[in-house]
Parts: C-alpha cells; structure tokens; sequence
C-alpha cells in the first residue's frame, strides 16, 4: 500500500519534470504521436505511462489531490504546464502558435482579477493609513502636555505607521 | 461593479511590544467604488469605521449599498463633487431622484421605506464625513448648518424591566413627509 502511494507521488513530480521539459525543449518530442494525444486532455496525461520516467497510470482524481500537496501551484498550476505543453509541441509542429483564444482570455481575465483584488485591497489599506493619522494628528493638535511628551509620541505613531506601510508594500508584518 | 468584496481581508489592531503589527482575524468586507472603478474614499473610511464598531460583514454590506446611492449622486451631480459641497436643497434633491426613479414597467425602483432607510444611513455617514475631514456647519441640528437634521428621542421599554432606554434617531425635513 505504502509503496503504491510513494510511486503515485515520484509519478506526479516526474510528470512535472516532463512537463517543464517539454516546455523547454519541445523539439525533441514532436515525433512523439503518444505523448502529443496524451496531451489533450486532463485524464489522458493522468493514465500517460512511462517506465523510463517512472511515470506509472494514475487516476485523475489522484493527480488533484497529490498535485495540491507536492507542487507549490496546486493542480491549477499542474493544468497550466500541460495546456503550456501542448501549446509547446503544437508551435513546433506547426511552427506557430495556435493558442485558443478563450484558453488566452480566460487567463488574462483571471490575472486581471487578481491584481486588481490587490490594487484593492492596498488601496483600503492606505486609506486606512491616512485615516488613522488624521486621528493621531487631531489629538496631538488637542494635546497639553510638555515638548518630550509631544516627541515621544511622535515617535510612538511613526514607527506603527512605518510598520503598516511596510505591510501594504511587501505584505511583511 | 457597485460594492465588491474583498475575501479575507486582515486588518490590523496595535503595534505590540516585539515592534510587529498585531492583526485580527481575516474576513470578507464590502469595497465601495465609484461608477468609474474609482475608489471612494470616504465610504471605504466610513466601512473601516463600522468594522472598529465591530459589526458582521452581512449588517455593512446592508448600510454600504444604502450609502452607495448617495456616492452616484454625487459623482453624476454635475454642479459638485465632494460630499462636502452637500446642501439642504441637494439632499432633498437626492431624495426626490430615488423616489422618482422607476424600472422600465413603471414599477417604484425603491419602496417608500426603502427610500426611508437609505436616507437615514446617508445621513449617518454625512455625519462621519463631517467628523473625519474636520468640518464646520456641515451637518447638524443647528440652522447655520448647510444639512439641517432633525433629531428626536424617544424611550425604548423593555417587557418586566421598569427601565428605559433612551434612543435618539436622526432625520431630515424631506424624509418625514414620505409616506
């Protein structure tokens, strides 16, 4: 049972591995009628078998789960080197790319909507930022206290802001 | 795109002792934005300010849709654009337009109550506008101000408790002839 699972798991990392290769070499596996087919479809690298590779049969269900464990992407990282793949091969068959475009769209859309969930929630961030020095600003005007007292929280508020800033800018704490 | 959502947002609370930022726990907030994509300032300052009060996402979701009618009226307003630049006689203005605004089949967009709420939460964050950007005779009870509001207090009875909880509810001239 133990040995099955390891072989699943070597299978997934070995199948990146071809992927990536793939991606960067297409050339040497265009002739390859049986890798090209296996290509088109999700289930149809999850059966690729492949001794040389260690590359064994596994479900599709398998790979999903197996790929959000081992690959830093997930599974939707795992189907973006198989469609990249694909794309790879075809360019060098045909000697230019034949990329669908709702394939392109749809990722395009999806980056966009990343970025902009960034932008803002950055955006809120900072908003966020000039609304609490407003306050801070408001009560060192109504404050009575001494000049060291002043300074010291002067202080005080620049290194929070410094700390919130760094935060909005690189998502560090 | 009128109030997004931002998934799992943190926001932070204090600067703890070690120097580092101490946050709360990651939830989902509304994000008010302009009809143009811009983001608006004041309401998303105003939501900030609702999360300190420690309400649930649901409840602002409910009062930044209410407060959003008011940010197209005043980005389509083609004689200001602050919300400080607001009078007795726009407010009234905006009011009337949601009253007045009907579906293609003539069927009332907002009911009268509807109407009612929006105006009554727009006056709320009016009041937070005033608050934050430190302004004079903007809103208030008071004539001299540029919105006259209408306050009341009325007493809240609780059944077997001989206690009273005083409510004081905020309103203006144009909505108490609603109806």
């Amino acid at each position: 049972m133990r040995k099955n699972k390891e072989n699943n798991q070597k299978t997934i990392l070995a199948t990146e591995a071809l992927l990536l290769e793939i991606i960067k070499s297409p050339d040497g596996f265009k002739n390859n009628d049986g890798l090209v087919k296996v290509l088109k479809s999700q289930g149809g690298l999850a059966k690729y078998k492949d001794a040389e590779r260690h590359i064994g049969a596994v479900a599709i269900n398998t790979v999903k789960s197996l790929s959000e464990l081992l690959l830093d992407d997930g599974f939707d990282g795992f189907e973006r080197l198989r469609i990249n793949a694909r794309d790879a091969i075809e360019k060098a068959l045909i000697g230019k790319i034949k990329k669908s475009t709702t394939e392109v769209t749809r990722q395009k859309l999806v980056s966009t909507e990343k970025t902009l969930a960034i932008t803002q929630q950055s955006n809120f961030l900072l908003n966020t930022v000039i609304k609490e020095m407003r306050a801070h600003l408001k009560a060192m005007a109504l404050q009575d206290g001494t000049d060291e007292e002043r300074l010291k929280r002067y202080k005080d508020i620049n290194k929070k802001v410094e700390a919130q800033l760094n935060y909005v800018n690189y998502g560090e704490v | 795109m009128p109030v997004t959502k931002l998934k799992d947002f943190s926001r932070w609370s204090h600067l703890g002792f070690d120097g580092k930022l101490t946050f709360y726990k990651p939830r989902d907030i509304p994000f008010v934005t302009y009809k143009n994509g811009m983001p608006c300032h004041e309401a998303n300052m105003y939501i900030h300010k609702l999360l300190e009060d420690g309400l649930k996402y649901q409840t602002i979701l409910t009062y930044a849709n209410c407060i959003v009618a008011l940010v197209y009226h005043v980005e389509s307003a083609t004689h200001f654009n602050r919300f400080s630049d607001l009078t007795d006689a726009t407010f009234r203005l905006f009011i009337q337009g949601m009253q007045s605004e009907k579906h293609p089949n003539c069927e009332k967009v907002k009911s009268n109550n509807r109407v009612l709420e929006v105006g009554i939460r727009c006056l709320k964050f009016l009041e937070f506008v005033q608050e934050c950007h430190g302004l004079k005779l903007f809103i208030g009870t008071d004539k001299a101000n540029a919105i006259t509001v209408v306050e009341t207090t009325h007493k809240i009875s609780f059944e077997g408790s001989r206690h009273k909880k005083e409510v004081t509810s905020t309103s203006h001239l144009c909505l108490q002839n609603i109806n």
